[in-house]
């Protein structure tokens, strides 16, 4: 999973690259594999965040090969759902009460009939992106892509929620403003 | 190519197929535990009396300037195996967990059995400081290690780490990390040895520091991957639970205090850890300080503490003959004064009746005391 860091590196560059040159990042964000003295960027980064979701990581991928979802760069209601778990998540899992939302990821019936209900109905309105997401984050936990065995980790992580916060606001503020007259 | 795959991700049935085939794959692993209960502990035993009932002291070998949270584990053949953190000062880059063999009369040198570089490769994640470890000996003889590590800040930021020896600790697996929170696997911590479970999996009495002081109660499968994990009810500024596994269905948990209380908490189970008391604080004062929870062979509980609300100087073991409902006065183990230090017991009962307890000695040793059952003879 080191690997994925160096997305997440290339994503954070591209953001600051002049006309977006992902290639440009994705090579530099390469070089965070390199170890200095035994420990690489990548190894940095991810004691400091974890690894990213599979969610986060279909979205970087698509980012940095120029085909974000416009679900993401230009709606904001999407985002604004996924910031707005997070929010409550987050909180409840880190002792906020007695109730630990985490617990729920272990063996996730529920959960994902949660999740699955509203990605079918937007599929069935024409919308599969979200099902997609879904699906390829249910085949990654299956699969044991990740080190956690918690299907929270594949759906969701902190960077991405301030990544959707951030997404919406922006795209929020875009659509009011276009349809201010 | 590219139009082909846009296509493809906005047309709905390859979606909705996709999502079948994830869904299959997945269903063997959503369905809720099934119910498990505790391996219960050894019938009852009133053990021989054996020689004196006296203790005997001794400080384990300690290859660095502190020391601190040994853990205890019988290794068999009449051995006990113990480990701990050492190093320059608590937190620095140079600390590692050290092992030591007591084979009843004298200790082994300290062996270096995890080093902060060693985890660093195995997790590919930086790490800047190691603590707290926990050795358990499972029923096919395998030693297992847990410990805490912490890539930035301080313990609050700790994650478990899991290794396995199978010749008695002297080689160990590359340690495996243990996800168990959701906010970059922030702030889990282990200090007492799990309990068995009668399907196989273990139970690992956990905690979490960040934000807000909790205990938790981890289950891990066969292969130690966390299963589930559930929080205490009404345990909020408490830490550290120390389990004793009562019978097959029944467990207490008692708990270290973080709140203006001063008071050890309790929690108890009667349904083999599915569901667990809110916590209740119990007339034993604690300063803030790590214990250690026994249920000796003849069914009494030992417990190993600090018994005032200020400080760790002193430190004393305790008796109840009730399941935890009424405690004994306390057994003074060490009365020190001002800046002395003496805390983070552990306990442990060889198969032959001879109890072990050992704990920081002014977080410069290891201090180890050895005694038979009737040694606490009295204590009243």
């Amino acid at each position: 999973m080191l690997l994925a860091q160096t997305l997440v590196a290339a994503w954070l560059l591209s953001l600051a690259l002049p006309r977006r040159r992902h290639w440009i990042a994705a090579a530099v964000g390469l070089l965070a594999l390199l170890p200095i003295d035994g420990l690489s960027a990548a190894m940095a980064l991810r004691a400091l965040w974890g690894d990213p979701s599979v969610t986060s990581l279909q979205l970087l991928a698509l980012a940095l090969l120029g085909r974000a979802p416009t679900a993401f760069t230009r709606d904001w209601r999407g985002p604004a759902g996924i910031a707005a778990i997070a929010a409550v998540f987050y909180p409840l899992a880190l002792g906020l009460s007695d109730f630990d939302p985490y617990r729920l990821g272990y063996q996730p019936g529920l959960l994902l009939a949660a999740l699955a209900l509203p990605a079918l109905f937007l599929c069935w309105r024409g919308n599969p992106l979200w099902l997609w997401l879904l699906s390829i984050d249910l085949a990654a936990w299956a699969g044991g892509l990740l080190e956690s065995p918690n299907l929270w980790d594949t759906l969701l992580d902190p960077l991405l929620a301030v990544a959707c916060l951030a997404l919406a606001l922006r795209n929020g503020w875009r659509t009011y403003k276009k349809n201010t007259p | 190519m590219n139009a082909a795959l846009g296509r493809l991700a906005q047309s709905r049935w390859p979606a909705l197929l996709a999502f079948l085939i994830a869904l299959a794959a997945a269903a063997p692993w959503l369905r809720p535990l099934p119910a498990t209960h505790f391996v219960p502990p050894a019938p009852l035993a009133d053990l021989p009396l054996r020689g004196s009932a006296e203790a005997r002291t001794q400080m384990l070998p300690n290859p660095a300037a502190t020391a601190h949270s040994v853990t205890l584990t019988e290794l068999g053949s009449g051995r006990i195996g113990a480990a701990w953190f050492a190093g320059s000062r608590e937190g620095a880059a140079d600390v590692a967990i050290y092992f030591a063999r007591f084979d009843g009369t004298v200790w082994s040198e300290a062996q270096a059995i995890v080093q902060r570089e060693q985890v660093q490769r195995d997790s590919g994640r930086r790490v800047r400081k190691l603590g707290n470890p926990v050795l358990w000996r499972d029923p096919a003889g395998a030693l297992h290690l847990w410990f805490v590590s912490v890539g930035f800040g301080g313990w609050a930021g700790s994650a478990i780490n899991h290794s396995v020896s199978i010749d008695d600790g002297v080689r160990w697996s590359p340690s495996q990390r243990l996800i168990a929170s959701p906010f970059w696997n922030l702030s889990t911590l282990v200090r007492s040895p799990p309990v068995a479970l009668a399907d196989g999996d273990l139970a690992l009495p956990v905690y979490h520091e960040f934000i807000a002081k909790r205990p938790e109660w981890l289950r891990l499968d066969a292969a130690g991957r966390p299963a589930d994990k559930q929080r205490l009810p009404g345990a909020e500024r408490s830490l550290q639970p120390a389990p004793a596994v009562l019978d097959s269905r029944r467990a207490l948990l008692l708990l270290r205090d973080a709140s203006p209380l001063h008071r050890i908490r309790a929690s108890a189970t009667d349904d083999g850890g599915q569901s667990w008391s809110p916590a209740r604080a119990i007339e034993l004062p604690n300063p803030g300080a790590g214990i250690a929870l026994l249920r000796l062979h003849d069914g009494r509980l030992l417990l190993a503490y600090n018994p005032q609300e200020n400080n760790r100087t002193r430190l004393a073991l305790a008796l109840s003959g009730d399941v935890g409902e009424t405690w004994s006065s306390p057994r003074l183990i060490e009365q020190g004064e001002d800046e002395d230090e003496f805390s983070y017991p552990a306990l442990l009962q060889e198969g032959n009746g001879t109890i072990h307890l050992a704990y920081t000695w002014q977080r410069k040793q290891i201090k180890h005391l050895a005694f038979p059952p009737d040694w606490l003879g009295g204590i009243h």
